[in-house]
């Protein structure tokens, strides 16, 4: 058993082992197998493409999500507020995937994420094209940033997280969050800036 | 956080950036590789002689103060486990006993470890109706394994009707072997199990992968205010435990 694990069961008199009996397990199962469900369509899309930006490739993405979705199915009766569901997935995510990260060895370009997507209809102004390899650049350098600064951002500004959401799934204090956000900011808009002096 | 122009942008730019990262369905991967997960744990939970058998057997049918216990929640902390014999005596005193337990018994069963089990009573309407600790001791033997469970007598008050009631020295010894029979959901038993399990012959649990059949073996007694029960699911007899308990109450001797 896990550390502090509680154990549940019920007594009958006649019974010394516990035992499950058909109904409950299947009402069980039932009901476990509905939840995780309608979780799954809630929430996949959005942590799949967190989990391929953190991660930096759709494979490592892939196992981050399963092992996570296996945690979450085993705990979710341990969840007392289903209102803080969000939140407490991105947790067991994102520290699933810093596990993850120390031990991988190779970083993907961010290219071969979005090979996938297709232009939209051209456009050939200058403007336009300037605008491509802005955001191209943007994407590249999130994903150059270290770890915890990479959470930070994809939390804050693509899952949308409060500072204090972010604290609670990073385990970092408010101030440390906050910290990291600025330094990320900061890291960006350099990067930003030095490419379009490049171009003047 | 107060956010400027390029807050937004990069907003702006992170989600339409990513979302156009294409999702493929992976549901039925995941929803089957979750239950394959879930009935691979419970089986495990199921087949070990684990902490959660140490309190069904010691508290079936048990009325204790305040009302009839219905169901029991145990909290332990395997990493505070004790390995060293010696220590079971502190583990002893924190669950307010003094009990007699041996380092080996002489059928080769050795200690491993021991630990506390901290336990709530809990009546039908969810009350919590006594809490107490208890000691539970790991003895073992090749893959084999026994758990020997203590706590106070005066806490217990089981009736240990349809048991196997034998005498030594003057001490009464309950014992009793119950066949389980372990099963997945959709699993549908014979005519025979079916009355088996009506005679208390028998008892099914759902939920597993695999069948498997199992006896759980137990024996108990009490002795000097203490609550003694040796119990395991190792393909082990009630005699072999019946003599386990006649080495402990020659050893308190």
């Amino acid at each position: 058993m896990e550390e502090g694990t509680e154990s549940i069961m019920t007594v009958r008199p006649e019974v010394r082992f516990p035992v499950v009996e058909k109904e409950e397990c299947q009402t069980e199962k039932k009901m476990e197998s509905l939840v995780l469900d309608e979780l799954i369509d809630e929430y996949q899309p959005e942590a799949y493409r967190y989990s391929v930006l953190l991660m930096g490739n759709r494979e490592d993405a892939w196992d981050l999500l399963q092992e996570t979705w296996i945690q979450v199915y085993k705990k979710l009766s341990h969840l007392q507020d289903p209102s803080c569901f969000k939140s407490w997935f991105y947790r067991i995510l994102t520290r699933n995937g810093w596990r993850m990260k120390k031990k991988q060895k190779r970083e993907i370009p961010v290219e071969d994420i979005f090979e996938q997507y297709e232009p939209e209809k051209e456009d050939s102004s200058e403007e336009h094209f300037f605008q491509i390899e802005r955001r191209e650049l943007l994407m590249e350098q999130i994903n150059c940033l270290r770890p915890k600064l990479k959470t930070v951002v994809l939390l804050y500004y693509y899952n949308d997280f409060s500072i204090e959401e972010i604290s609670k799934i990073t385990g970092s204090p408010k101030a440390t969050v906050k910290s990291r956000l600025f330094q990320a900011r900061k890291q960006l808009k350099t990067a930003i800036e030095q490419d379009e002096d490049q171009w003047r | 956080m107060k956010e400027d122009r390029l807050d937004q942008w990069i907003r702006e730019t992170v989600k339409e950036e990513s979302n156009k990262i294409s999702v493929p369905n992976q549901k039925e991967t995941i929803l089957t590789a979750c239950k394959m997960e879930k009935n691979r744990s419970r089986f495990q939970l199921k087949k070990a002689a684990a902490l959660v058998a140490v309190l069904c057997i010691l508290c079936t049918g048990t009325a204790l103060a305040g009302g009839k216990v219905v169901s029991l929640i145990g909290l332990s902390s395997p990493d505070k486990n004790v390995t060293k014999y010696e220590q079971t005596k502190d583990l002893e005193k924190k669950a307010g006993i003094d009990a007699v337990t041996v380092k080996q018994f002489k059928n080769g069963f050795q200690f491993t470890s021991a630990g506390i089990v901290d336990v709530a009573g809990k009546d039908e309407n969810e009350n919590t109706v006594e809490k107490y600790k208890e000691v539970s001791v790991e003895y073992g033997k090749g893959k084999q394994a026994v758990s020997l469970s203590l706590m106070s007598a005066a806490i217990h008050t089981d009736s240990y009707e349809k048991w196997t009631q034998t005498n030594y020295k003057d001490i009464l010894l309950y014992s009793t072997t119950d066949h389980y029979k372990f099963v997945p959901v959709d699993y549908e038993p014979t005519k025979e199990e079916l009355e088996a399990e009506k005679n208390g012959e028998l008892y099914l649990s759902y939920g597993t992968d695999e069948i498997e059949e199992e006896d759980y073996v137990s024996v108990c007694w009490e002795k000097d205010g203490v609550s003694y029960s040796l119990h395991t699911m190792n393909r082990i007899s009630e005699s072999i435990l019946i003599n386990m308990a006649e080495e402990l109450i020659e050893n308190g001797k």
